[in-house]
């Protein structure tokens, strides 16, 4: 008989025998309204576009309470951040909303960065707008709060292309009227030329390069810093007044061309520059997002949902169950059991009640509470820790120093060679001019400046996408300098928890398991865990009755269940007695199952290494690092996992305090991969310190890594990163230095005219430009 | 040459309507998102 696995005609993951065609209510609900639309098209569109049945698509998730009040409307253009798309296909779905909703005038979707661009014909309920699209399997979260700074960011990205476009009319025509002046015109036909030249030049002039004035000039004025961009205000305010002398009392030289080439060229360079920098600022980091948007507040008449940002402090506020705090507070109603992993990597939450307080970010994971908020956004325990990170990350590495050291340094060194042309020149001022202008023109210290920041903050935004948090460009300047990787054992090359390693061949068959199962059922216990996990992945059962759990006294637990004959039989899962002849790899916990006295099955726990760790160390090795383990645990643990890595004996230290792995670390230089919980005194010490599990909190505050999606299993990726960083550093800055070197003694002796330079530079600085955004792709 | 009173302000006008295509093509939000829209193209003609 064939048996073919049937797929949800929505999602594509494999129906369970009792379903057809849907896997869950949510599919169905979307397949539905897609069709009573006439938009099935999304179907055949998502396989002719990503691939048939083989891929399995994201589940449509709605909850309810996260519909807003339908008191706000929407008129003007509104931004929205939207997840649940996967493909083009889901582009092509919520771009037809104008015509499901015909308030909606144009939707826009923009896939890089998750948005959502509305306009409207009429006000339209914002919650029929979300709930609409949550029915498509879609979450929008109106980008409110961000909404001011999306329009300014668009109006300065608008302005830069206004002010490119004015300099690429001008240039083009200036360059065409340029062509006759250096063919040989002469005559009142040239003047009528050269003022129409002018007149072409002057929107160049007083609106395109405006930026260069401001930072070039303005900021000399202001505040005496000499910024890369002053040879460049320079160059056009002296240029065009030279420029114009020559016109009426002069040999008709002009520069008007060059110039406005100058403008044209740079402008593209720096609209590239702040189209990436918008994007390393705008983009919210999804791992800190919270996906609330409404909450339930307490008022006089009773409770109403109100937006995220109305709250107050003083506020009562009632979350349900799996709902996310949104701000730090004090129960005052209610008890329940909350989920702290977001700040302090706890797996097991805690219990709170009334008095306890809770934080933004947690998760209510039992029943009803109701809380009064204490602090609020920045305030917060979260918000506190996210400035950190975000202060942290912003500061200025000794390299970015340096760079921008050096370009104000080559800045000031090129004003003062062109001075001394001009003086050294000065029987022949147009010769002086011209080499006046072609100095000051070429050199290019904004490439210093520019290429530095830029490299150092994609990157860390590159990590970041990775899953790898990176507190500081710095430390990608320390890595590739380390050669000694330091590791811990549990938690970070072993998976931390217990599980089952091992069990006799006794153990699934007849009654054993389903005995185990009814004991360790019952109890919360790490242990019983492990043992039900372990069950019900190998053979699923359900849980029979039992009776009479005891504890014993020698460890371990006893109880009664029925056998196939309805008889109560007596259980007991015991620690096994302790055998001096047993190998040296002993398992951490060794227990036996007896019924009625009589051992009928053995069962072995112990903490797993993470699968891929022995590959992950190869890698390492393979690239010339030297590994140590350092671990508070027994020689017998540390050996065992040593050799199962291959980590050689001499480089092993078993039980370790942290006072010891610390004094380790001070007299060696290495990185150190730990956990984020229980190593942070050592990995403070260690040059570098990598966390690989616990919360944000410490981990932000202590550690310069945290790999928080794989674990050591990134430390490959890690390594590779900040050594290909590095190597594009040095290659872009090389050119830099290297074109600026060649350039400037060519322009010295005369070699290049304003023209030429007008073009050369720019051309430089968009390469570095180019490299610096390209290289993170390109393979380095 | 006098032909060049004609040519040259009409090179201007020609280059003002390029500058103004521009200009609308910026306003209207054409270079905000650079990679959604190659995705577009390959959807077909709906007959709506």
């Amino acid at each position: 008989m064939q048996t073919q696995i049937l797929q949800c005609k929505h999602c594509h993951d494999d129906l369970l025998p009792d379903q057809t065609d849907f896997c869950c209510a949510g599919c169905q609900t979307v397949f539905n309204v897609l069709s009573k639309h006439n938009l099935d098209r999304y179907y055949k569109l998502r396989e002719d576009l990503v691939g048939a049945p083989e891929s399995v698509f994201p589940k449509p998730q709605i909850s309810a309470s996260d519909l807003p009040d339908a008191e706000v409307y929407l008129k003007e253009p509104t931004d929205f951040y939207l997840q649940g798309m996967h493909c083009a296909a889901c582009v092509w779905l919520i771009e037809q909303l104008p015509f499901v909703m015909p308030e909606v005038e144009t939707a826009r979707v923009d896939l890089s960065t998750q948005k959502l661009y509305l306009t409207f014909s009429q006000p339209v309920a914002l919650a029929k707008i979300i709930s609409l699209l949550a029915h498509w399997g879609y979450r929008a979260t109106p980008l409110q709060q961000a909404q001011q700074h999306e329009d300014l960011a668009r109006k300065e990205r608008r302005l830069m292309l206004l002010r490119i476009g004015v300099a690429a009319f001008s240039s083009g025509n200036l360059m065409i009227l340029s062509l006759s002046f250096y063919a040989g015109l002469t005559g009142a036909m040239a003047f009528y030329f050269e003022i129409l030249s002018l007149l072409l030049f002057l929107p160049v002039f007083c609106f395109s390069a405006w930026p260069f004035y401001q930072q070039g000039l303005f900021r000399l004025l202001k505040t005496g810093y000499v910024s890369a961009d002053l040879p460049i205000a320079l160059s056009l305010v002296l240029g065009t007044v030279g420029s114009v002398y020559e016109m009426f009392w002069g040999n008709h030289q002009l520069y008007f061309d060059s110039l406005s080439m100058l403008v044209f060229l740079l402008l593209c360079s720096r609209y590239l520059l702040l189209r990436t920098q918008q994007r390393i600022l705008g983009q919210a980091h999804p791992h800190f997002k919270l996906p609330v948007t409404h909450v339930i507040r307490k008022n006089l008449e009773g409770f109403t949902k109100v937006p995220v940002e109305h709250i107050v402090v003083g506020d009562t506020l009632r979350f349900f169950k799996d709902q996310t705090f949104v701000a730090d507070g004090v129960i005052t109603e209610g008890h329940s059991r909350v989920d702290q992993s977001l700040l302090t990597g706890e797996p097991y939450p805690i219990k709170v009640a009334a008095g306890d307080t809770v934080f933004r970010g947690t998760v209510n994971q039992q029943n009803v509470v109701e809380m009064q908020v204490t602090a609020i956004n920045e305030n917060t325990r979260l918000g506190k820790i996210l400035a950190t990170a975000r202060h942290f990350s912003s500061q200025k590495s000794r390299w970015i120093r340096a760079a921008e050291k050096g370009a104000r340094l080559l800045s000031a060194g090129v004003l003062l060679a062109s001075g001394f042309l001009l003086a050294l020149f000065w029987q022949q001022p147009q010769l002086a001019f011209s080499r006046f202008l072609a100095l000051s023109i070429v050199a290019c210290p904004c490439g210093l400046a520019l290429a530095t920041p830029l490299i150092l903050h994609l990157s860390l935004r590159g990590a970041l996408k990775s899953g790898l948090f990176i507190k500081h460009p710095n430390i990608i300047e320390t890595i590739p300098r380390l050669k000694k990787i330091v590791l811990d054992k549990t938690g970070t090359l072993t998976q931390g928890v217990f599980d089952v390693l091992w069990s006799s061949e006794s153990f699934f068959s007849s009654e054993v398991a389903a005995a185990v199962l009814a004991l360790e059922s019952q109890s919360r216990h790490p242990v019983a865990s492990a043992i039900v996990r372990y069950i019900q992945q190998h053979h699923p059962q359900t849980v029979v009755e039992m009776n009479d759990l005891q504890i014993l006294a020698s460890g371990g637990i006893s109880g009664e269940v029925l056998n196939a004959k309805n008889e109560w039989q007596n259980w007991q899962i015991r620690p096994a007695a302790y055998n001096p002849n047993a190998s040296q790899e002993r398992p951490r916990l060794h227990l036996e199952i007896f019924c009625e006295g009589t051992k009928r099955a053995e069962i072995h726990l112990g903490d797993a290494l993470i699968s891929g760790v022995k590959e992950t160390l190869n890698n390492l090795k393979q690239r010339g690092y030297e590994l140590f383990l350092l671990s508070g645990d027994t020689r017998s643990a540390c050996v065992s996992v040593a050799q199962s890595v291959g980590i050689p004996l001499s480089h092993v230290r078993w039980q370790q305090s942290p006072e010891d792995k610390a004094a380790f670390l001070q007299h060696e230089k290495a990185m150190m991969v730990g956990d984020g919980l229980n190593d942070l005194t050592a990995l403070s010490c260690a040059e570098v310190g990598i966390s690989v599990r616990g919360g944000l909190e410490e981990n932000v505050k202590q550690c310069d890594v945290y790999l928080a999606e794989k674990g050591i299993l990134q430390l490959p990726l890690l390594v590779d990163m900040a050594s290909r960083t590095r190597r594009l550093l040095v290659f872009t800055l090389s050119f830099a230095l290297l074109y600026n070197l060649l350039a400037i003694s060519l322009a010295i002796c005369g070699l290049i005219t304003p023209l030429a330079a007008a073009i050369l530079m720019p051309l430089s600085a968009f390469f570095v430009i180019a490299l610096s955004v390209g290289g993170q792709t390109w393979k380095f | 040459m006098e032909v060049l009173i004609l040519f040259v302000p009409l090179a201007i006008l020609v280059s003002s309507m390029f500058l103004g295509a521009f200009l609308w093509a910026s306003r209207s939000g054409q270079f905000e998102d650079l990679e959604t829209p190659a995705h577009r193209v390959l959807f077909d003609e709906l007959e709506r």
